[in-house]
């Protein structure tokens, strides 16, 4: 979302989260940085372990462990 | 060198030229909505931080001062704006009275009692001067008035006590300023003019904090409706005094203006028009392709590199037919200039303690400036327009800028000049070492401290779960003794009750035996076709043995030869599928509070990730990032504002401190306000997120639809010429880089040279017809992107798939290959494929 967004969101002008980030980075402006920077790994861990649910979901046979 | 800037403008000129013919009024006729570009964004609206040309014109639109540039006249010359006349200086120019316009009140907003607008006063002014020199306001126009002021540099450092008096700012009525200085100061009425020293309502900056950045409140012509960096809407101020503007008194010159058709607001007063939008748009390419597009931007900047397609001579400047036809020009010199300077503290180039060493350096930097083509340089990237003018003179010459600051500096700058006397020019000096010499680079967050953390934390939940799953994949058999089928449901019971998986490896057996029966009839097909269906994909996360390179081989020969009914068939199937249906054999292993405790262990597993990454990423985005002070504070602080605003942000505090402080952040997602803008972070993700998971979402799902659909056809036709070309196909696509693939798309599908179907830019969504019109270019140019990455992905994971054994068995029994896939790969997709599409829609 924060990466290939930055690029979608700079050059077509939407307000998105990669753009923000993207001027934070420029602008120095560290608590939207550590937002982003801090956000990101948890949504991550989370986005993974939906995965997880959602692939058992379909196929019990996935093991959770 | 005086820059110059050349500026087209469309419609814009012509919606100002129909004012005069706009009769009716502004409840009938449609809005009047002019569409500007800047090429870059203002990062905050407040006043305190309006440092750049940007933020001044969005500031200088919403709020008010107290005097202003005349409209047209250049050189520029100084008018009353707000007050009601130009100052009364006192003969020893210290003390300046200025009286201020009646009955002007400032745009209804909620910060206000009742959401009215109140009058401004005097006070206003005052407390709008005195906000910049309160350090937590880390003000970026305090420079202007700093020791100018009597009393005011001192009530900044004794506490910023808005309700003390201070000697230098006095309301003599509610509308009269008395401002007194400590020296002579004849630029004041100049500094009074500038979007620093625009007019805020206490209340305003009291009711939003920091937010004032993002939600201006003033006295002038427009209101800010919304703004971020993107865009900045501005509504007409209705309530904005009503003062006709004299076209003449403002500098109006025929010659040079009537183009612009600007006589037309003669007579009127502002605002002229309904609203006003400011797009900020840095892409040159992107600004102009939405200019041309004629319902966009009605203005915009013309680049050095794009005169060529629109100009027809540079100087004078004139365009192309086709373009004069549509746009008007304009051009005129910026109010900037461009110059090059020697570093006199290097020996090589500047000073030098050998006098004879010193007049060649000399001599070198008169041959160097006598070299350098400034006529050339001008051709090259200002249109030729720029005037080459012999040297600079400053304005004003800083007397001294802070005690403490300058003679810190000055020490370093002699102690350093000293050093180099008395050393023998070394040529073969590192620049790092110089510049040690010099005093420079010895902060703390010297990056020379970074390798040794590299490659330290390479950690992720993928890899963690990948090799969890490698590792199933690889553990032996645990296929009990052959199960006799009778005693299937005691096995899965017990199996159940003891916690291990049973279903993979109960099915594994009825495979077995299949398989072995699976040459002899094709007749029994339909009814083996249920259990088949199980046991195919119980294969899937099941155990399985070895690859054999000729079993695919041997079963496809085999299979050619089958001919004729094998009776033992027939009772294997009434066995097998008759007497029990396999479905009943999976065992309900969905238990809701496994789930509740995977999803706890893993989470308790995220956050010693979490903590690792953020560590890392703290101390690399944070701890070494370049010091912001400068960048939050302007060109101009002074060394005890550098020290306050540390001193307020933590940026002194040891690394601890900052970590820990960091993590309660994170814990609380409570990040507090961003520096720039002022807006809230937790209002800013909420407010970006949700547009950047609507704009990445279709692209996303798309593209990994079509990629598993380009993915089937390669791996089923493996080898072929299809499969290849899909490949190749695939690897183009991968090599096309996303910015060109953008600019191609744009122009393509949205500019006026190509198809011309979607918007050029911007996000204007207020409903589902809007969202597809803005999201479908950046949705194809994302999908043919990651097109080539899918495709092969799921090639990959399809091609080993296909090459399991159950579904081998699966096609030997004579299943099409679309139930093959349908039936036996696709189900066994969602485990590789979910994770590496979360990893990867995260990190696209």
């Amino acid at each position: 979302v924060i990466g290939g967004s930055l690029l979608i969101e700079s050059y077509f002008g939407i307000p998105g989260i990669g753009k923000a980030t993207y001027e934070a980075i420029g602008a120095g402006d560290q608590p939207v940085l550590k937002a982003v920077v801090g956000l990101t790994p948890v949504l991550f861990v989370v986005a993974l372990l939906l995965a997880d649910l959602f692939s058992h979901a379909l196929d019990p046979r996935v093991e959770l462990r | 060198m005086s820059r110059t800037t050349l500026l087209l403008v469309a419609l814009g000129t012509a919606a100002l030229a129909t004012l005069a013919s706009c009769g009716g009024g502004p409840e009938t006729a449609p809005l009047r909505v002019y569409r500007h570009s800047l090429d870059e964004a203002p990062t905050s609206l407040d006043p305190v931080h309006a440092a750049t040309v940007y933020s001044n014109y969005v500031i200088r639109a919403a709020y008010d001062t107290l005097y202003a540039y005349e409209y047209l006249a250049r050189p520029y010359e100084l008018e009353p704006n707000l007050a009601a006349a130009m100052p009364e200086i006192s003969p020893d120019g210290l003390v300046y009275t200025i009286p201020i316009k009646q009955g002007v009140r400032f745009v209804d907003d909620d910060a206000f009692p009742h959401g009215k607008g109140r009058e401004l006063t005097a006070q206003d002014v005052i407390y709008s001067i005195e906000r910049h020199f309160d350090p937590a306001n880390r003000s970026e126009g305090q420079w202007l008035w700093r020791d100018r002021i009597a009393g005011l540099d001192d009530w900044g450092t004794s506490g910023a006590n808005y309700d003390a008096d201070v000697a230098g700012l006095r309301a003599i009525d509610s509308h009269t300023l008395r401002i007194e200085l400590t020296r002579p100061y004849p630029q004041l009425p100049h500094t009074l003019a500038i979007g620093f020293a625009a007019i805020v309502p206490r209340e305003a900056v009291e009711h939003y904090g920091p937010e004032i950045g993002i939600h201006p409140v003033g006295s002038g012509p427009y209101k800010v409706e919304s703004f971020d960096t993107a865009k900045a809407v501005l509504s007409a101020n209705r309530a904005f005094r009503q003062e006709s503007v004299d076209i003449r008194a403002e500098g109006y010159d025929e010659s040079l203006h009537a183009f612009t058709h600007v006589a037309a607001i003669d007579g009127r007063a502002p605002p002229f028009l309904d609203g006003i939008e400011i797009h900020f748009i840095p892409d040159a390419t992107s600004r102009m392709n939405s200019f041309e597009k004629g319902n966009e931007i009605q203005f915009t900047e013309l680049r050095n590199e794009q005169a060529d397609a629109v100009l027809a001579s540079r100087n004078p400047p004139a365009l192309l037919p086709a373009f004069a036809q549509r746009y008007d020009l304009s051009a005129g010199l910026e109010a900037g200039f461009l110059y090059l300077t020697f570093n006199f503290d290097f020996p090589e180039i500047g000073r030098n303690a050998d006098p004879e060493r010193a007049a060649r350096n000399h001599a070198l930097r008169c041959a160097m400036i006598k070299g350098f083509d400034w006529k050339a340089r001008n051709d090259t990237f200002y249109f030729g327009l720029g005037r080459v003018f012999p040297g600079v003179i400053p304005p004003c010459r800083p007397r001294v800028r802070s005690a403490a600051f300058d003679d810190e500096r000055r020490a370093r700058c002699r102690g350093g000049a000293q050093a180099a006397r008395g050393r023998r020019l070394d040529r073969g000096e590192s620049p790092r070492a110089r510049l040690r010499r010099h005093g420079h680079g010895e902060s703390p967050a010297d990056v020379r401290a970074v390798p040794r953390l590299h490659g330290a934390h390479r950690l992720s939940a993928g890899e963690d779960r990948v090799e969890a799953l490698s590792h199933l994949r690889r553990s032996p058999g645990r296929v009990e003794a052959e199960p006799a089928p009778a005693r299937l449901p005691q096995l899965v019971a017990r199996l159940s009750r003891r916690g291990e998986r049973a279903p993979a490896l109960l099915l594994a057996e009825p495979v077995a035996r299949l398989e072995r029966l699976e040459l002899l009839q094709s007749r029994v097909r339909p009814a083996l076709r249920a259990v088949l269906r199980h046991a195919a994909v119980a294969g899937a996360h099941g155990d399985l043995p070895p690859h054999e390179p000729d079993a695919h081989r041997r079963l496809r020969r085999d299979q050619r030869h089958r001919a004729h009914a094998h009776p033992a068939l027939a009772q294997e199937r009434d066995r097998v599928s008759g007497s029990r249906d396999p479905r009943r054999l999976l065992p309900e292993v969905r238990r809701p509070r496994a789930l509740m405790h995977y999803a706890l262990r893993k989470l308790a597993g995220a956050v010693t990730l979490v903590l690792g990454v953020t560590f890392v990423s703290f101390l690399f985005m944070v701890w070494f990032a370049p010091d912001p002070t400068y960048k939050l504070l302007g060109k101009n602080p002074s060394a005890a504002q550098v020290e306050q605003t540390r001193q307020l942000l933590c940026l002194d505090c040891p690394f601890p401190v900052r970590y820990l402080r960091y993590l309660g952040e994170l814990s609380t997602f409570d990040f507090g306000n961003s520096w720039s803008s002022g807006e809230r972070v937790s209002r800013l993700l909420a407010r970006t997120m949700p547009v950047s998971l609507a704009l990445l979402a279709p692209g996303f799902v798309l593209g990994n639809a079509l990629g598993l659909l380009l993915a089937m056809v390669a791996a089923h036709w493996r080898g072929r010429w299809l499969d290849r070309l899909i490949m190749a196909c695939a690897v183009a696509g991968m090599s096309v880089s996303f910015v060109i693939a953008l600019i191609a798309f744009q122009v393509v599908f949205s500019s006026s040279y190509g198809l011309d179907l979607f918007p050029v830019r911007g996000w204007d969504v207020h409903d589902f017809g809007d969202y597809l019109r803005y999201v479908t270019v950046p949705t194809l140019a994302t999908i043919f992107v990651t097109l080539g990455y899918n495709t092969r992905f799921y090639r990959a994971v399809l091609v080993e798939e296909l090459g399991r054994d159950h579904v081998r068995t699966a096609r030997a029994f004579g299943a099409s290959t679309p139930e093959v896939f349908l039936r036996n790969v696709c189900r066994t997709l969602p485990s590789p494929s979910s994770r590496a599409c979360s990893s990867r829609f995260l990190s696209s």
